[in-house]
């Protein structure tokens, strides 16, 4: 096809009433194609994006990996991969057949400059083949060790930097560094070939839709804001627990830890979506500076706050239901002394006028009693006991934001009950997400991988926001990596450590295990 | 024969008492859903109880107040109505409802419903009238039923004189403070998404001066273009800026549009094909031009559930994607429709330029 001098800016067939939004043409080139997250999110996410009519007819995948396989082995692992792993039902065959069309493969060590010339001859191919306008999202779905030297190949290769016919974006799955150091040290070299505005660093939490709603609810309506700060809220909890234990990712986990995980990544993220200010306008550029500014304002813990306000937990084997539960130590890939955490809570304070005395208390741990990830918004108490009889009068109010399962807001507040007398009873109202809207929600993936080719990176962190949360984390990994944990501190299948209920009842709080 | 509002509402709060006690014996929570009231007008007939199946399906994904008026045909005197909790249990121990009330009335008590509706709409929620009844269109009590919705949605479906039923549309929508829809629109969303998404390559957007020749094929049983067919014409043609001019004569399976394009004519030609397996008048849209570098752009449909999408250009291979392109269901459009609120731009865009091809296509 000849090249046109000059595009048209604004496709004429757009609706956005009618249309969610759709992607431009682009090859997206997946380091890392034979890896555990392309096949279980990756490929079912574009899957589903193909069949729902949102990618363009000529998007493409190159994956890249070291095995020596061909295009159409790559094809028929993915096909199982979708088969198994999609949430849309079964796999429709004809839309198979046309997605596949477009998956590519490209043999190749990820330390090996000879890789990226083949793989620029084969972006050269598909652009051909797909009618493509030379369009790259580069995603690094490898092992993080790999991250810098892809960077500085995708530069020396030329397949990214300046003087292309399309765009070039990069896609760069968590962790981000596994501390401030290493983290700076990383967004050097990346800045070094990409703009930052090419960079998307991806936290899947922040594109589940109900992280989303935390936006809508606070900044859509009138009532909440004006009670959203310190003068009406007592304590935030932000919980991520998880049932399941290491599910044979022991050696990898051993690496990482709780801290580095979770806290340091989606809890933050979670916790500035929280307590951030409203943006002047939703936009990748306000809203970013607003969660940058209030990760950036989280107090650094001293040597002696870490020992009191974070506590590191490790599950050790336990009976549930008749079934016996492995301790961490007894996974496969793990040392039988590890000191690594697989539990971790931490409060932080945020130095502004908004929180200024406000706990934020955050843990995630594995092996708890079930997988829930909430919010848990306590108000003060009413100012004047007028209810002298009544305990539950002293209860607080409670505004859960329940990000899964059971997606949804409650608000626990005081009522009547019926009958003589003033007797208060808790009750709940309740918003339920998915009776409200129905429906399949897309997943996270899908929403953020469309925002990476449509160039939103709204709901992608930023290098400022990484170093700021890496900044908070920072002195709990300095006390914890020269600590000598009393490892295992908590049973599979229990809340975690007795230490992190001592560490809130110091202020008279408790967690709330919904 | 008469319906107490008050006494309706009296049996809605015991549907709800009722609920709650069963859910306490059950050890369950139950929940009462509703964004809106959708009121549905609908003939009476055998597939009654179909159409309330699929308004109770539909309040799963957009719980609302529903209110049913069952339109009797014939000169009876019935009136009475029902009240009911439809509810589901999506997952965990929540068991949503919400509220549905039929009502039953013949064409001369249809008069008496408004004066019942009314009251049983829900306070600050948007209220959804969805007619499908042509009987009760064109009833004189039409407009005092329509009274309290923001947003009328019609089908034009079947319509045996499109451009009236058209005309009709712009017409209501000039007279009603509600936003007017058309499912013959919303059958459309689809297709044209997949149109869309092919001229999000800046390549092919770069072409679309370059084309001049568009075809669309379609089904009719009944041997006239189909109010969808004549909306999609006047989308394409209102979004290239293609300005229609007359119609040449053609044969009866095929009439030739004349456009004046901003660089020259353009051809539409509407092909109407026998296929008796398609479950939509759609077949097939194809979009092309003289000029050799133009690609090719043909959406049609390979199974009752799948769409495919082709383009040819030039000196290279051709680009196919398969997409999944179900049938168009009631339950599928009023769900698309539930889900808008604003005035809809390019559906007023496209039925007026469609009113202006079938005026053209009459006069030719």
């Amino acid at each position: 096809m000849s090249s046109p001098a000059a595009a048209l800016d604004a496709n004429p067939f757009l609706d956005p009433l009618r249309f969610r939004k759709g992607a431009s043409d682009c090859v997206m080139v997946i380091f890392g194609a034979s890896g555990d997250l392309t096949r279980r999110k990756l490929l079912p996410a574009l899957y589903n994006l193909a069949r729902d009519r949102r990618l363009s007819a000529g998007f493409a995948v190159a994956g890249v990996a070291r095995r020596p396989i061909g295009d159409e082995d790559f094809r028929a692992k993915m096909k199982a991969a979708v088969s198994e792993f999609s949430d849309s039902g079964p796999l429709d065959e004809s839309v198979w057949d046309g997605f596949s069309q477009g998956l590519y493969y490209v043999q190749g060590d990820f330390d090996d400059p000879a890789a990226y010339t083949r793989l620029a001859e084969r972006l050269r191919q598909i652009s051909q083949a797909r009618h493509g306008s030379g369009n790259v999202l580069f995603y690094l779905s490898t092992q993080p060790s790999y991250y810098a030297s892809i960077v500085k190949n995708l530069g020396a290769s030329g397949l990214a930097g300046p003087d292309h016919s399309g765009w070039r974006r990069i896609v760069i799955e968590k962790p981000f560094g596994h501390d401030l150091a290493s983290a700076r040290q990383l967004n050097g070299v990346i800045h070094s070939v990409f703009d930052e505005n090419e960079v998307y660093r991806i936290d899947h939490y922040l594109g589940k839709e109900t992280v989303q709603n935390i936006l809508a609810f606070r900044f859509a309506n009138g009532i909440f804001e004006p009670l959203w700060n310190r003068r009406y809220i007592r304590q935030v909890q932000i919980t991520a627990a998880e049932s399941i234990g290491v599910e044979g990712r022991g050696a990898f986990y051993e690496e990482v830890g709780a801290l580095r995980d979770m806290v340091q990544t989606h809890l933050l993220q979670v916790l500035a979506t929280v307590a951030m200010e409203p943006p002047a306008r939703f936009d990748a550029s306000s809203s970013r500076d607003e969660k940058a500014k209030v990760l950036g304002s989280i107090r650094p813990l001293t040597h002696d706050e870490v020992l009191i306000e974070a506590v590191a937990g490790q599950y050790g084997p336990s009976r549930v239901g008749g079934r016996g539960l492995p301790g961490y130590r007894q996974e496969p890939g793990v040392r039988p002394d590890s000191q690594t955490e697989t539990y971790a809570a931490v409060t932080f304070f945020i130095d502004n006028w908004r929180w200024a005395g406000v706990p934020f208390y955050l843990r995630t741990g594995k092996r708890m009693p079930k997988r829930v990830t909430e919010i848990v918004i306590q108000y003060s108490p009413a100012p004047h006991r007028l209810f002298p009889d009544s305990d539950a009068a002293t209860e607080p109010n409670v505004l859960v934001l329940r990000i899964q399962p059971e997606e949804g807001i409650s608000l626990k507040f005081h009522s009547k009950e019926p009958g003589a007398g003033m007797r208060l009873r808790g009750v709940s109202m309740d918003f339920n997400y998915g009776s409200s809207f129905g429906g399949r929600s897309p997943s996270a993936y899908e929403t953020l991988l469309l925002d990476a080719i449509d160039g939103d990176p709204t709901l992608y962190t930023r290098q400022d926001m990484v170093e700021a949360s890496w900044a908070a984390v920072q002195p709990l990994l300095d006390v914890w990596k020269n600590e000598n944990h009393d490892f295992p501190n908590y049973p599979a299948g229990t809340w975690g450590p007795a230490e992190a209920d001592r560490m809130l009842e110091r202020r008279g709080h408790r967690w709330r295990n919904g | 024969m008469t319906i107490d509002p008050e006494e309706l509402r009296a049996r809605l709060d015991q549907v709800w008492a009722a609920l709650a006690r069963d859910a306490v014996a059950d050890g369950h929570e139950v929940m009462r859903a509703c964004g809106r009231t959708l009121l549905s007008v609908v003939d009476q007939s055998r597939e009654s109880d179909d159409v309330l199946e699929m308004l109770a399906e539909l309040l799963h994904a957009n719980p609302s107040r529903s209110i049913v008026v069952l339109l009797a045909a014939g000169d009876t005197e019935q009136l009475a109505a029902d009240v009911d909790a439809r509810c589901w249990m999506p997952s965990g121990s929540r068991q949503i409802c919400s509220e549905q009330i039929v009502i039953r009335c013949s064409e001369r008590t249809l008069a008496e419903v408004p004066g019942v509706v009314t009251p049983l709409v829900a306070a600050d929620l948007p209220v959804v009238l969805w007619c499908a009844s042509e009987r009760a269109r064109r009833s004189p009590a039409f407009p005092s039923l329509a009274a309290p919705a923001r947003r009328i949605i019609l089908d034009t479906f079947s319509a045996e004189l499109p451009l009236e039923a058209l005309e009709t549309l712009i017409e209501q929508q000039r007279r009603s403070p509600a936003l007017i829809a058309d499912l013959s629109w919303t059958r459309l969303t689809r297709w044209r998404a997949l149109l869309a998404q092919v001229f999000e390559n800046r390549l092919y957007r770069a072409h679309i001066p370059d084309f001049n020749r568009i075809t669309i094929q379609y089904q009719d049983q009944s041997g006239r273009i189909p109010p969808t067919v004549l909306l999609f014409a006047g989308w394409v043609t209102s979004r290239l800026r293609w300005q229609p001019q007359k119609t040449q004569p053609a044969a009866e399976s095929r009439k030739i549009l004349s456009f004046q394009r901003p660089n020259g004519p353009a051809l539409v030609t509407l092909e109407h094909q026998d296929s008796l397996d398609s479950p939509e008048s759609l077949l097939s849209f194809g979009l092309g031009g003289e000029a050799a570098a133009a690609p090719r752009i043909s959406i049609g449909r390979v199974s009752e559930a799948c769409g495919e999408v082709r383009i040819e250009a030039a000196g290279l291979d051709p680009v196919m994607n398969r997409v999944s392109l179900p049938a168009p269901t009631d339950l599928m459009l009023l769900g698309e429709e539930l889900a808008i609120s604003q005035r809809d731009p390019a559906f007023e865009e496209s039925l007026e330029r469609a009113v202006q091809i079938a005026r053209n296509l009459q006069a030719g």
